[in-house]
């Protein structure tokens, strides 16, 4: 709960104990540190609140927040730079020559693509760039030709530790080829249109990166090399499957989300704990292939496999060994098609899973039977907890596979179905087949939508 | 025999006295955050109870809880409790025992408050006396007028 209180007394009079003027007294490093919280619009505004504030923001900015979503909206673009970009230049002329260690600049509403913008903002990410510099975020979008090209000398930011490039913002193979950033711990990029081989040479740059945050669109079939001292991956192909792949070797690596990418090459991955996986088979590959995959991630307690991968994973043969998970939690699958043996037997092999989510997403129908497995997967009997299955339709395999649940569910507590029936009846039908069931777990709640 | 001593200095107990009287006991490594006490553990080794005159029993109570549960969720959470006084006076107190983490997480806060606001918005929130005359203030406004286009209503 939010208590904000609002003094509401009359400026001019007396003000008791009660009432003092705590910020002002405030030591100067303390100030300096709020005002480096504030954007900077803030700080400046600052100025106005007594004489003793007019020019404390100038002596103490050390960090530059600027944002042209703060300023009166305008529908020509154009002239809202101006005002912005007179803003920002004030800014950097007043305030006193003090090494700037973070700076955000998010130019969403304005830019254009004119030799105004292109010059102020190459200017002023310039000026800020060198040792000094820990931070920098830079949100530029446009609706024209406006492109951003990060300068050569941004190796000079030896020191910098995150980087954050998102919009219109594009580098070629030579401008990431002389890019380099030593002390570079976190990167987040979410461009357009580049190639594979660019990024490849700007992550070589970044030795001692721990988190990447990669979002791009590419033609090509190129290989993406991460460093391998990364401990949280997530990148994804923002144009579908465009045959570019990837090649991760990182012992150190936690987390993982890899989205509409083709299957590469891979190596020491057992210490991820949550992985997401949408990728696509490389030509010619046989599910076994994913399998391989899924093995090397033997330490996953939280995996979700979308629908390339288990569209990929489904198309092996029919007595295809799944892999052994032997920390998994918590999975959730999205399925092409249901097929309740495929699952039974998958479940076999994660025998302490307590969390399970399915979704149907119905595109083939179902291919040949897999075999019935005589004895109850051991996470039925001993862990599962939670199980919902979306895009239920009722079928007779996935009804199958719900009163299997239900029946061997020794332990679960909350079971929803989600069912996308268009008929009113039939979704009752279907509910009515379900609650009929005897469930094995006392606690056991069935929510059906 | 280091070994020994850092073991059983791990687990001894030191008072923190308030400003108001209200005594604390707590755990040396819990004492150690606070940079202040530190250095006055550091000058007498023996002391057992430590003065804190600058500090409220109500505020240094907040104080010692965030040192022992800190992390990103609870940050997240502490600073949306406190109304703005009692973010000032904390933030004297973290000040005062020089715990790092603290300040930040308050400044942060007060600087969450105060975003995109008004001088007259901000000027009321922390009790700034308006010492400009109105002609000086008018005088100010216009040489700022750049900074100030489009501000929050407040």
């Amino acid at each position: 709960m939010v208590i904000i209180e609002t003094i509401t007394q009359d400026l001019s009079s007396k003000r008791g104990k009660l009432d003092e003027d705590r910020i002002s007294t405030l030591p100067e490093d303390v100030r300096s540190k709020i005002l480096s919280f504030l954007p900077t619009k803030t700080a400046v505004a600052t100025s106005l609140l007594s004489p003793k504030w007019r020019y404390f923001w100038q002596q103490h900015l050390s960090v530059l927040d600027f944002d042209d979503d703060s300023f009166e909206p305008n529908e020509d673009r154009f002239e809202l730079f101006k005002t912005f970009a007179v803003f920002v230049n004030s800014v950097f002329l007043l305030r006193k020559p003090c090494h700037v260690h973070k700076m955000t600049l998010s130019c969403i509403q304005s830019l254009v693509d004119d030799k105004f913008c292109f010059n102020s903002v190459n200017t002023w990410v310039r000026s800020v760039i060198g040792p000094h510099l820990n931070d920098l975020h830079l949100t530029l979008y446009s609706d024209d030709g406006y492109c951003f090209e990060p300068p050569i000398n941004l190796s000079s930011c030896i020191n910098l530790l995150s980087l954050s490039l998102e919009g219109a913002v594009y580098f070629n193979l030579q401008r990431a080829k002389g890019i380099r950033l030593p002390s570079l711990k976190k990167l987040h990029l979410d461009i357009g249109y580049v190639l594979v081989t660019s990024v490849s040479a700007l992550l070589s740059g970044c030795p001692i990166l721990e988190t990447l945050d990669l979002y791009f669109e590419t033609e090509e079939y190129g290989i993406l090399c991460v460093p391998p001292s990364l401990k949280k991956l997530k990148m994804r192909l923002g144009n579908g499957n465009s045959g570019a792949s990837f090649e991760i070797d990182a012992p150190g690596l936690k987390y993982l989300d890899i989205s509409e990418f083709t299957f590469g090459n891979v190596g020491n991955l057992q210490h991820v704990v949550e992985a997401s996986l949408n990728i696509h088979p490389p030509p010619g590959a046989f599910a076994y292939t994913l399998v391989k995959l899924l093995d090397t991630l033997s330490g996953v307690k939280h995996l979700v496999l979308c629908l390339s991968t288990t569209k990929w994973l489904l198309s092996g043969p029919t007595d295809l060994r799944f892999p052994e998970f032997q920390h998994l939690l918590h999975l959730e699958l999205i399925l092409p098609w249901f097929n309740s043996n495929c699952l039974l037997s998958l479940l076999q092999t994660c025998h302490l899973l307590q969390v399970l989510i399915i979704e149907n997403h119905k595109e083939q129908s179902p291919l040949p039977r897999w075999a019935a497995h005589p004895s109850v997967p051991s996470c039925l009997v001993s862990h599962l907890t939670f199980v919902q299955l979306k895009g239920y339709r009722g079928s007779r395999d996935e009804l199958l596979f719900a009163k299997y649940i239900l029946q061997k569910g020794l332990i679960l507590k909350t079971v929803i179905i989600v069912d996308i029936s268009a008929d009113i009846r039939k979704k009752f039908d279907n509910l009515k087949r379900l609650s009929d069931v005897p469930r094995a777990s006392g606690m056991c709640r069935l929510t059906y939508d | 025999m280091a070994e020994e001593k850092s073991q059983a200095s791990s687990s001894k107990m030191l008072t923190l006295k308030a400003s108001d009287g209200v005594l604390f006991e707590v755990e040396l490594n819990i004492a150690k955050e606070m940079k202040t006490v530190q250095a006055y553990i550091d000058d007498c080794e023996d002391i057992e109870t430590i003065p804190i005159p600058n500090v409220l029993g109500k505020h240094l109570a907040i104080v010692i809880e965030y040192i022992k549960k800190t992390n990103e969720e609870y940050d997240a959470e502490f600073e949306k409790q406190w109304n703005m006084d009692d973010l000032q006076l904390l933030l004297l107190a973290a000040n005062y025992l020089n715990i790092s983490g603290l300040q930040e997480c308050l400044c942060k806060a007060i600087a969450k408050r105060i975003e995109n606001k008004s001088p007259e918005y901000v000027r009321k929130v922390f009790n700034i006396e308006n010492d400009h005359s109105p002609e000086e203030e008018a005088k100010l406004r216009k040489e700022y007028k750049w900074a100030f286009e489009g501000v929050d209503k407040d």
